[in-house]
């Protein structure tokens, strides 16, 4: 009891370790990244307005279910339009011009395809394959079945195999 | 032999948890699409989401708290304290507005639906505030008030008089420890240790000692001996309950878990012993409402009793 979230180092360790993940979620649900930090700013504010009453345990579903909250009031929902940075080289021994720029082109096509999936899938297959997060984590996370996230990861894909390298 | 979309969704789904079985993968690997999911997969693979600043995100937050002034009950309180530390000093410089200073400073405390509390005041007494209670403490005059509505269980530290009022009666003690029980016009004040005075309007005063609980009813207060053996009967966790009738324990259940419970076709003036995990509302509902022979379906928030037939 003693160290609740109103205490500050407890505070910062819980924005220290949910940040980025609320960031990240925010992200793959609104498709704005000016938009997901403000979300992540918003949540964290409520948690500290209401640090007495959260237990340090809960603190992380509130914060995700203070920025869902958030999200779902909004008047207007943009339509989304994900960016991802490539980190690491698709392995493949062609780098010729040309593969480079289908290369290039194949992502965009794929980013436009995570984008229009409806957005339950796309959350879930986006904190699957970007933050590797194991199913039972996101479903403790949205708060969901992991047989649900298992269909909507199943869905996705089935949604984004017709996508191919060639046009 | 080809594989329908439901068996094969699943598959995908197992596919990339890793938790496909070589023979399994042989039958994803029919699909003619499964080529360019796998090349959708390496790809995908290779991104990160966009570049985060974890530290200038907390600086940013750091200034708005800094700036958006409705600070946390809890901060409240301690500043509370920074005032009272300020009082004291004028004792010292001025040795006259304390009681003053003092009395417009209550220390006031609030539980929500399943929320516990647990507080340490300033005489060094400590209170233990359950689910849906609030709570004022301020010294006055030497003496030590409480205001409680709800439940709480008190150890206080020995000292002046303490006395806890409530809506129904006042519980005055000289350093003990004991539950009070104050909610709608009940009230009912378990003794643990030491000795307490119970006062309600009308009816006569009450002394009760260690393991004597006493009973608001309409003309008296009824003194009885308890039956839980030691300690408190409920804590963050449990709730313990010893010869109540059914209405009061549904009572409970409804402030710990934040829902109704409809109980208009069973009755619940019949007695309960026993107790319930505050884990969740299943668990309890089973260790309730099974020995006592009725059946409850759970709908939204709502749970609805019925006789077993």
């Amino acid at each position: 009891m003693s160290d609740g979230v109103c205490e500050d180092h407890v505070f910062k360790q819980v924005f220290s370790e949910q940040s980025e993940n609320l960031r990240n979620f925010m992200y793959y649900r609104c498709g704005d990244l000016e938009r997901s930090d403000d979300f992540v700013q918003e949540a964290f504010m409520r948690l500290w307005n209401n640090c007495a009453k959260v237990p340090f345990e809960k603190a992380k579903s509130f914060l995700f279910t203070a920025a869902n909250n958030l999200f779902l009031n909004e008047v207007k929902h943009e339509k989304v339009k994900l960016k991802f940075r490539q980190v690491k080289r698709v392995e493949a021994s062609n780098e010729s011009p040309e593969f480079l720029m289908e290369e290039k082109e194949f992502k965009e096509r794929l980013e436009k395809a995570i984008s229009d999936l409806p957005e339950g899938q796309r959350t879930v297959f986006l904190m699957n394959r970007i933050d590797k997060k194991t199913y039972k984590e996101i479903a403790a996370t949205l708060g969901v079945s992991q047989k649900a996230v298992e269909k909507r990861m199943s869905k996705a894909l089935a949604a984004l195999k017709k996508i191919s390298k060639k046009i | 032999m080809p594989i329908d979309d439901e068996k094969k969704e699943t598959l995908l789904a197992r596919w990339l948890s890793g938790e496909i079985t070589p023979e399994e993968k042989a039958l994803l690997e029919q699909d003619p699409d499964f080529d360019n999911l796998k090349g959708i997969i390496e790809t995908t693979d290779t991104w990160a989401p966009p570049a985060y600043d974890k530290d200038a995100a907390f600086a940013k937050l750091k200034r708005r708290q800094e700036n958006e002034k409705p600070v946390p009950q809890a901060k409240v309180r301690r500043l509370g304290w920074a005032r009272y530390a300020v009082a004291a000093m004028l004792v010292v410089a001025f040795g006259i507005f304390v009681f003053r200073m003092q009395g417009d400073d209550p220390l006031q405390y609030e539980t929500n639906f399943a929320q516990n509390q647990e507080l340490d005041l300033p005489d060094g007494s400590s209170v233990d505030l359950n689910h849906a209670s609030s709570f004022e403490f301020v010294e006055k005059g030497g003496k030590r008030l409480a205001k409680l509505s709800g439940e709480a269980f008190f150890d206080v530290e020995k000292g002046n008089t303490f006395s806890v009022e409530t809506p129904n009666g006042t519980v005055t003690v000289l350093g003990t420890s004991f539950n009070v029980y104050a909610r709608d016009n009940h009230l009912e004040v378990a003794c643990y240790s030491g000795k307490v005075r119970v006062e309600s309007q009308g009816r006569q005063a009450q002394d009760i000692t260690k393991g004597l609980v006493a009973v608001l009813t309409a003309n008296e207060i009824h003194v009885k001996r308890f039956g839980v053996a030691q300690g408190k009967s409920w804590d963050a966790t449990v709730t313990r309950l010893e010869g109540v009738p059914l209405k009061r324990v549904i009572e409970e259940m409804e402030l710990r878990f934040g829902l109704e419970i409809d109980a208009s076709g069973v009755n619940t003036d019949r007695g309960f012993s026993g107790s319930f995990l505050h884990k969740d509302i299943e668990t309890a509902a089973r260790m309730v409402f099974d020995p006592m022979n009725l059946d409850y379906s759970i709908e939204g928030k709502t749970l609805t009793l019925s006789d077993k037939n």
